[in-house]
């Protein structure tokens, strides 16, 4: 017989899908709080509109497209093949 | 002759549990966008429903596990079939009644139960297969939701957190975004999921009935009609057990929303893939009171939560006990029999829409937490007035 709980199946659900959830939860708030670190400013400063922060946007573009991978990616995981 | 109709009445009811499997559950993905102001209600239950129908066509390896896994398939007869499928949308109304977001799946799994107990004897349980892939699994992957959605929560509010006001409401808008993303995320899982059961079930009453052979997979049209079931179910949308979700458990806001909807998510597609007919609901239960202690000044209500786990444990009791009465009625295949029950099934639960109506729950108040509580709960506080 079948042991009742399979820990390693447990396990590895566990595992990834912390990893998946850390990842992309994780990312999401970088690029959130980079994106508001150039948006909140032009709230004030009016004409720099982040301009001044290229990297700020480049890097929130990153966070979110990696977002997107794992997204799509699970996606893809699920679907039968 | 008989039997036709009597396949035809099983694919009928069949297809309403898919639609109560569908209202019940629009909470599981949407709750905590609505929670938020992340979507809208009605567009909420608009998207949940077309992903719905999208993940009904994804994939059908829990299909499988549903059919085989419960009863010997040999002794499976209509009958049995029929007494399930009635013992688990009594039970998915009644939760749905008092605004419990408990498990239709589950609710499915203890129908079957009770009625194949007495349609076919205690002999054509699977009781270890049940254990193992069923009450196992439904203890544990709440605590596996809630512990990443928990982790996820923590590490969202660190990260993002500002001392700024003004960037910390920025991003704080950025996650409603992220929410309508996850949570249609949530939305596919689910179609993926639930709308197998039926399929399953469909399936193996056209099988039982001998119209496709024993190891068949479901035909296009079993899969189409249980997808369109569970959208437009959706669509419906649970309102009572939204509000339950969303703001009666603990206080949501965008970032543990996206966090939950992200955890259950993982959780869902990650197993699913394995085939286990994991519960939806409880996942996404697990998630959000996870979300709930990630962020310390949210705060679980605990009352609630206990409130949910016992109707999780009462689930499979439950719809097996109303199956089984179900089933003494029908057992003999008494076609008559089955007409009077459907006809009964379906006033009774004519009713109960009709009375529900005289404490309406729906887009227009579901965020409104403090009017037109569901009926138990007024009951419960006393009513002051």
């Amino acid at each position: 017989m079948a042991p009742l709980i399979d820990w390693t199946t447990t396990g590895q659900i566990f595992v990834e899908s912390l990893a998946a959830g850390v990842v992309i939860v994780g990312a999401f708030a970088v690029g959130a709080r980079l994106l508001a670190l150039v948006t909140a400013r032009s709230g004030t400063g009016g004409a720099q509109a982040g301009r001044g922060r290229p990297g700020a946007w480049a890097g929130a573009i990153l966070c979110f497209l990696l977002v997107a991978a794992a997204v799509g990616y699970g996606i893809y995981f699920t679907v039968d093949k | 002759m008989h039997n036709t109709l009597l396949l035809v009445i099983v694919i009928v009811v069949a297809v309403s549990f898919d639609f109560t499997n569908g209202f019940h559950d629009t909470a599981n993905a949407m709750a905590t966008s609505i929670a938020t102001g992340a979507l809208k209600p009605r567009v909420a239950v608009a998207l949940s429903g077309v992903l719905n129908l999208v993940g009904a066509f994804l994939s059908v390896s829990v299909a499988a596990t549903i059919a085989s896994g419960i009863l010997d398939a040999s002794k499976v007869t209509l009958p049995i079939i029929f007494a399930g499928l009635l013992g688990a949308i009594a039970w998915n109304v009644a939760t749905w009644w008092f605004g419990l977001p408990s498990s239709s799946s589950h609710a499915l799994i203890g129908g079957v139960i009770g009625a194949g107990i007495v349609g076919a004897g205690w002999s054509a349980i699977e009781g270890s297969t049940i254990l193992s892939k069923v009450v196992i699994p439904a203890v544990l992957s709440p605590f596996i939701a809630g512990i990443v959605a928990g982790v996820a929560t923590f590490i969202a509010y660190r990260v993002s957190r500002s001392k700024d006001e003004r960037r910390d409401e920025n991003s704080k808008r950025t996650f409603r975004y992220g929410q309508l993303l996850s949570a249609s995320l949530v939305s596919l899982a689910h179609g993926t999921n639930d709308a197998q059961k039926t399929m399953g079930i469909v399936t193996l009453a056209l099988i039982t009935d001998h119209h496709l052979p024993t190891d068949a997979k479901p035909p296009f049209w079993v899969i189409f009609m249980c997808g369109l079931a569970i959208a437009s179910g959706t669509y419906l949308g649970g309102w009572r057990v939204i509000r339950t979700l969303g703001h009666r458990l603990t206080d949501i806001e965008t970032p543990q929303g996206f966090a939950a909807e992200t955890a259950s998510a993982a959780v869902l597609l990650i197993s699913t893939h394995g085939g286990a007919p994991l519960s939806t609901t409880q996942i996404t239960t697990g998630s959000v009171l996870g979300s709930g202690l990630g962020r310390r000044a949210a705060g679980v209500r605990w009352g609630v939560a206990g409130q949910l786990v016992s109707a999780w444990i009462l689930t499979i009791p439950a719809a097996a006990c109303v199956a089984a009465l179900i089933g003494l009625v029908t057992h003999n295949g008494n076609t008559v029999g089955i007409v009077v029950v459907t006809i009964v099934a379906a006033a009774l639960l004519f009713a109960v829409w009709l009375k529900s109506r005289a404490d309406p729950v729906n887009a227009d108040n579901v965020n409104d937490v403090n009017a037109g509580k569901p009926a138990r709960d007024a009951a419960l506080s006393g009513a002051a007035a």
